[in-house]
């Protein structure tokens, strides 16, 4: 594989992400979103602090009761973020047949694929490292602990990978960039509800593991209580492999189809 | 690598243009220290100067045509696949895209597919002419004209009328036909293909008393050859439309 190929394209993903307002948009819809997300936990926190001081546990965590449901609730955004960064990258180049230019250069598809990985990866998770501000601000009221943040921002990069993985294969497939972003929420929503049927408990013990494996909320909290476990890691990776594999095939077949 | 340039050329239109042939340029391997130079050579070559920094999506169509060709030069490709790039540009605009693409030649060779046939006259030194999918002719201009000439025509103007001229004529030989143009004073006179007979024929006029002031020898156009051979018809001259593909080098 040819690094400088993937660095071409990596970089074009980016000056166009750079030049165009969409990202911009996101990027200060999402803060307006996670900073009014913030500051409700706090007030719900200030709360309960008094409260809780009252009854006599004056050993209340800072860290586990503001962070772990904030990364839950900024995370959720990016069911909707993800598609909307990545719905434009290949369904675009084939609506404007500029994917030919890419094709019939001296590339090949997987340098292709990792460069518009790589592009949309880098701007999906700049967009929620912005939200560092809060935790920092949490010095303000106290002395958060930086383990669960690391981890916790960790856990969201691995999860934007496996998310933008399966983003850019809906966008492989079609020349819309409405039906990729339709195709990639539907996915990634479904991922993160599936787990919605072990709370009725009318599932069999096989569907009950099943599901518990496959849904990406399970695998999120462990990153939010600052543990860092393997099969986590693998279980992101895992999709993010799968999504790349699928992307690969979805763009190879555009150069045996005819031209239109 | 071959460079292609098309009718509606596939650019990306939230880039610079700079940015965009730079894109291009890494993409096709050219040398990182020689980017900046073949960017910097076909801006100019290609006239693209003054929107060097514009978006490319805001460039107007004649420009869109120049960076689709500019694109398809950066890496230095030894074949240039130039397919219609003139439609849709306005007179001044195509005749500069015409210019650009002579100075391109000797450089690469370049393949040239037009519907204009004029266009490829003018640019062309090998002409292949494609019908249905086939190659019906090729060779250069002047090959196709005199191979496909089954007569000759010779367009004469006098000075005085002269009625009697298709009359005299008839008894000259390789003569075939004597048809008056505008009164009495123009006539087209088709004769047999050899050379010499054409020699004595205009000699012949020469000698004539009405005063002859102008005797030339018709030439097919690329028009007359393409619909001769599209339609097998020898007579005809309209346009048809079929793909023709010609060659520069």
């Amino acid at each position: 594989m040819n690094l400088r190929a993937v660095f071409w394209i990596f970089r074009k993903e980016m000056s166009i992400y750079l030049a165009t307002p969409l990202a911009y948009i996101i990027g200060a819809i999402f803060m307006l979103l996670s900073g009014y997300m913030f500051y409700v936990l706090i007030s719900y926190f200030a709360v309960n602090y008094v409260r809780l001081t009252m009854m006599g546990s004056a050993n209340v965590d800072l860290t586990q009761e503001i962070l772990r449901p904030f990364f839950g609730n900024t995370a959720f955004l990016f069911l909707l973020i993800v598609p909307l960064l990545c719905m434009r990258l290949f369904a675009e180049e084939r609506r404007l047949g500029t994917i030919e230019l890419l094709l019939t250069s001296p590339v090949r598809t997987v340098e292709i694929v990792l460069g518009k990985f790589l592009a949309a990866l880098t701007m999906n998770f700049f967009i929620y490292l912005l939200t560092i501000v809060f935790p920092l601000s949490l010095y303000f009221f106290g002395k958060p602990d930086w383990g669960p943040i690391l981890t916790g921002y960790l856990g969201v990069l691995l999860m934007l990978m496996a998310f933008v993985g399966l983003s850019l294969f809906a966008s492989a497939v079609t020349s819309s960039q409405l039906v990729a972003a339709a195709l990639s929420f539907g996915l990634l929503l479904m991922l993160w509800i599936i787990g919605w049927i072990n709370l009725t408990g009318t599932a069999s013990a096989f569907v009950t593991e099943l599901v518990e494996y496959i849904s990406v909320v399970q695998h999120l909290e462990d990153f939010y209580k600052g543990v860092v476990d393997s099969k986590h890691v693998v279980y992101f990776l895992s999709w993010t492999f799968f999504g790349l594999v699928l992307t690969y095939f979805a763009t190879e077949s555009n150069r045996w189809r005819a031209a239109s | 690598m071959h460079g292609i340039h098309a009718e509606n050329p596939p650019l990306y239109n939230e880039m610079t243009v700079v940015g965009f042939l730079r894109f291009i340029a890494g993409l096709r391997g050219v040398p990182r220290r020689q980017i900046s130079e073949r960017v910097d050579t076909v801006i100019e070559q290609c006239g693209l100067r003054e929107v060097a920094s514009r978006i490319v999506g805001r460039l107007s169509k004649g420009y869109r045509q120049r960076l689709g060709l500019a694109q398809a030069l950066v890496h230095d490709p030894p074949v240039l696949i130039l397919d219609e790039p003139t439609v849709g540009l306005d007179p001044q605009q195509v005749v500069e895209i015409r210019n650009l693409i002579r100075t391109l030649r000797g450089q690469h060779t370049i393949l040239f597919s037009s519907h204009i046939l004029y266009e490829v006259t003018q640019l062309c030194d090998r002409v292949i002419v494609i019908h249905e999918g086939r190659i019906v002719a090729q060779g250069s201009l002047e090959e196709l004209q005199t191979g496909l000439m089954a007569e000759q025509r010779l367009r004469v103007r006098f000075r005085m009328d002269a009625e009697e001229l298709p009359v005299r004529m008839q008894e000259l030989p390789g003569v075939r036909e004597v048809r008056s143009i505008d009164g009495y004073r123009q006539f087209l006179i088709r004769v047999e293909p050899e050379e010499e007979t054409l020699t004595e024929i205009i000699r012949w006029l020469a000698n004539q008393p009405w005063g002859l002031l102008e005797a030339r020898q018709e030439t097919l156009t690329l028009e007359d050859i393409f619909i001769q051979l599209t339609t097998g018809r020898t007579d005809v001259m309209h346009e048809t439309p079929t793909e023709t593909v010609e060659k520069v080098s």
